[in-house]
């Protein structure tokens, strides 16, 4: 994938190259707003990291900018600006995500990864399956082996999210937006204890284990071994 | 910040020069009058005059035509003689200017063409003013009749002695209400300042004393008595904030240190440095949180929210959060018991009164159950209800509640009682959410639940919306 990562600051840009760079993506660093939308304009990238204030060219402008010219490059806003008003003026200016400063860098690559994924056309399946888990988003049933499993419709949703991003980490405060609709940050662990309790009715009884925590980043489904 | 000059010269007060204005706009408008009635008047005596004047001059003139020239010439001369002072006659011939009468000259422009005129001239050291009509008698011979305007000049010195006496009446007052009204004003603008004055050199306390009167100064006055409140608790506020970042954030930095430079010894074994570095970003994003959460608070605090014109479920976002924390409660042993009615909508931020409702619950989730005595009821309840002039959500627990004396300072920023020092959070949590229920006008209530706490949300009733149509629909942003 190529990546195109906007960003003012150079230790962190660099720092978000080298790491995009690890996951085998190729990337390009601009430093400020101008270069950047020249890069921007000159098309081909996949996703775009922009960060929200940019010397001459603020990050808002460019994304609505490339929108107005009908380009739907999936792009990742950052900011240290983090009101509610922010994140939706952001979101309405025609970026895909927005991730508020300081943020953790697993979280960055998860929602980079959500949005490559986004790029690719939609899928048209009906169900989703990682190994034996088969989830049938017509019908709301979910099998594991040939044996129905009964999820409450939170539930449900937690295991449709998951399995969407099947192969990917999500992180708790994806879960939290794309599963609850909640934009705001609980100070407990309430997060782990859905899963806890959605990896008891999927998990417990099998060998095999699909639905795993990676440390310090957040949860993933996948068939594979545990990386 | 030089101190403002005290103002103590009345005629440089704007009240003053406001009464000086308009004591000069009477003046003028005195002026106007009086000015009109001498026309008026002067025109109405003067008619008169000309009738007086007209029959006079046809009768002499009838007499002069019976009699020949001398006789007429000695007639003029008795006549004249008989009355000097209000009857005045003259004739002249040719460039003779003066054949008989009572007259030195002829007045210069009074010409014989039988119309009234007015004219003046001196006489024993006296202006006098007359009113004569001049005919032509034949041979080049003129004759001019004239009475003295008594009550014309009557009227003039009268009403310029009215006019002065009424300027000097009009023009004393007017100084006078000028200078009483602007010592009253400035007294009280005095104060005014010196209050401020007083309040910027650090007296806090001070503040305007109001008269009562609810005039514009007392409104003024109470403005900056409100405005003082507001930068006394800004003032206040900073302080506060400066004095806790310096201990509940500094705490967390310097762990944060400890463990860096335990994960740069080089006698760890790889495993525990692993640990080490984990332990550092989980004290960073505790960190990081408690600095997200005070940077709100102050963001709510500082200034006035902008109102929200969508209205969203507050029922459904209750029972969304009651169903996100249920699970929470159930592995702690607590009950999470929702009685919300269904449909109440309201116009407000939906993430931060969220944030709230989260923020309380989690409260209750926390401390709700350390209660030992009544643990059979550790039960917390969340219910929402609305009166005539609010909409209250409760959240009631059993926990230890918090003494009456203490409830003020638990809203506060960075205040932890000491029962729950040894407890994870930041100190933050209900003061974000007494900043939101302000910011909203509305106010957070703790209440004794006998045993426990009762925390309540309490919002201005005007905030309620009727739904749109049916359950509103959830916030449709996405996330991949």
């Amino acid at each position: 994938m190529r990546i195109l990562v906007i960003e003012d600051d150079a230790e962190v840009a660099a720092y978000i190259v080298k790491a995009l760079k690890e996951e085998g993506h190729t990337a390009d660093v601009a430093h400020d707003g101008e270069s950047g939308w020249t890069l921007a304009r000159s098309a081909g990238y996949d996703v775009m990291i922009i960060d929200r204030m940019l010397p001459r060219k603020d990050g808002l402008s460019i994304v609505a900018d490339l929108r107005q010219g009908e380009d739907r490059t999936p792009v990742l806003i950052l900011s240290a600006l983090g009101e509610v008003d922010d994140r939706v003026k952001g979101l309405k200016a025609g970026g895909d995500d927005y991730l508020t400063k300081p943020f953790a860098f697993s979280e960055m690559l998860a929602r980079i990864e959500a949005l490559i994924r986004r790029s690719q056309p939609e899928e048209q399946t009906t169900k989703y399956v990682v190994g034996d888990l088969v989830l049938d988003r017509m019908s709301h049933k979910v099998t594991r082996a040939g044996d129905a499993i009964i999820l409450q419709p939170r539930e449900f949703r937690l295991l449709e999210y998951l399995m969407k991003h099947r192969g990917q980490v999500v992180t708790r405060t994806m879960l939290l937006e794309g599963v609850w609709d909640y934009h705001f940050d609980p100070q407990t662990n309430v997060i782990d204890v859905h899963i806890s309790r959605l990896r008891a009715k999927i998990d417990k009884d099998f060998d095999r284990p699909l639905l795993h925590t990676i440390r310090g980043r957040g949860y993933m489904i996948d068939d594979g071994p545990r990386t | 910040m030089a101190p403002a000059p005290s103002i103590t010269i009345p005629w440089r007060t704007a009240s003053f020069r406001l009464t000086a204005l308009i004591a000069s706009l009477f003046l003028i408008a005195a002026l106007v009058i009086v000015a009109v009635l001498y026309w008026s008047m002067s025109d109405l005596i003067l008619r008169q005059l000309v009738h007086d004047v007209t029959a006079r001059a046809a009768r002499v003139q009838a007499r002069i035509a019976r009699l020949g020239p001398d006789q007429a010439q000695s007639y003029i001369t008795r006549v004249a003689e008989a009355d000097r002072t209000t009857f005045f006659l003259l004739a002249r011939s040719g460039d003779r200017h003066r054949e008989a009468g009572n007259l030195d000259a002829w007045p210069s422009h009074i010409h014989a063409d039988g119309k009234p005129d007015v004219f003046s001239f001196e006489r024993g050291g006296e202006r006098i003013l007359a009113l004569g009509i001049a005919t032509n008698l034949g041979d080049g011979r003129m004759l001019l009749v004239a009475r003295r305007a008594v009550a014309q000049e009557q009227l003039t010195r009268r009403l310029q002695w009215i006019l002065l006496a009424g300027s000097l009446l009009i023009a004393g007052l007017g100084i006078g209400a000028g200078l009483v009204l602007s010592r009253t004003v400035l007294r009280r603008v005095d104060a005014i300042s010196q209050t401020g004055e007083r309040f910027l050199r650090g007296q806090m306390k001070e503040r305007v004393p109001l008269t009562g009167s609810a005039d514009e100064l007392d409104a003024l006055a109470g403005n900056l008595n409100d405005m003082f409140d507001r930068i006394e608790q800004l003032m206040r506020g900073m302080r506060e904030v400066s004095d806790n970042i310096a201990h509940d954030l500094k705490t967390p930095l310097n762990r944060l240190r400890i463990r860096a430079e335990q994960a740069l010894d080089t006698r760890m074994s790889d495993q525990d440095r692993q640990v080490a570095l984990e332990r550092i970003v989980t004290e960073t994003d505790e960190i990081i949180r408690t600095f997200n959460a005070l940077l709100q608070v102050a963001k709510l605090e500082a200034g006035a929210m902008e109102p929200v014109a969508d209205a969203f479920d507050l029922s459904q976002l209750i029972a969304d959060i009651i169903e996100l924390y249920a699970p929470v409660a159930e592995e702690a042993g607590i009950s999470l018991v929702c009685q919300v009615p269904p449909g109440i909508a309201i116009a407000a931020h939906r993430q931060l009164i969220g944030q709230a409702i989260t923020n309380l619950i989690e409260n209750a989730l926390k401390y709700g159950r350390s209660h030992k005595a009544s643990a059979a009821v550790a039960d917390v309840r969340v219910s929402l209800t609305t009166n005539p002039r609010e909409i209250i959500v409760s959240i009631a627990d059993h926990g230890p509640g918090i003494a009456e004396p203490d409830r003020q300072r638990a809203l506060e920023r960075f205040v932890r009682l000491d029962e729950s020092r040894s407890m994870p959070g930041t100190g933050l949590g209900l003061s974000l959410v007494a900043a939101v229920a302000r910011g909203h006008g509305g106010e957070v209530r703790l209440l004794d639940n006998a045993p426990g706490l009762t925390a309540q949300l309490v919002l201005p009733r005007h905030l309620l919306r009727a739904l749109a149509t049916g359950p509103s629909a959830p916030e449709t942003i996405e996330i991949a």
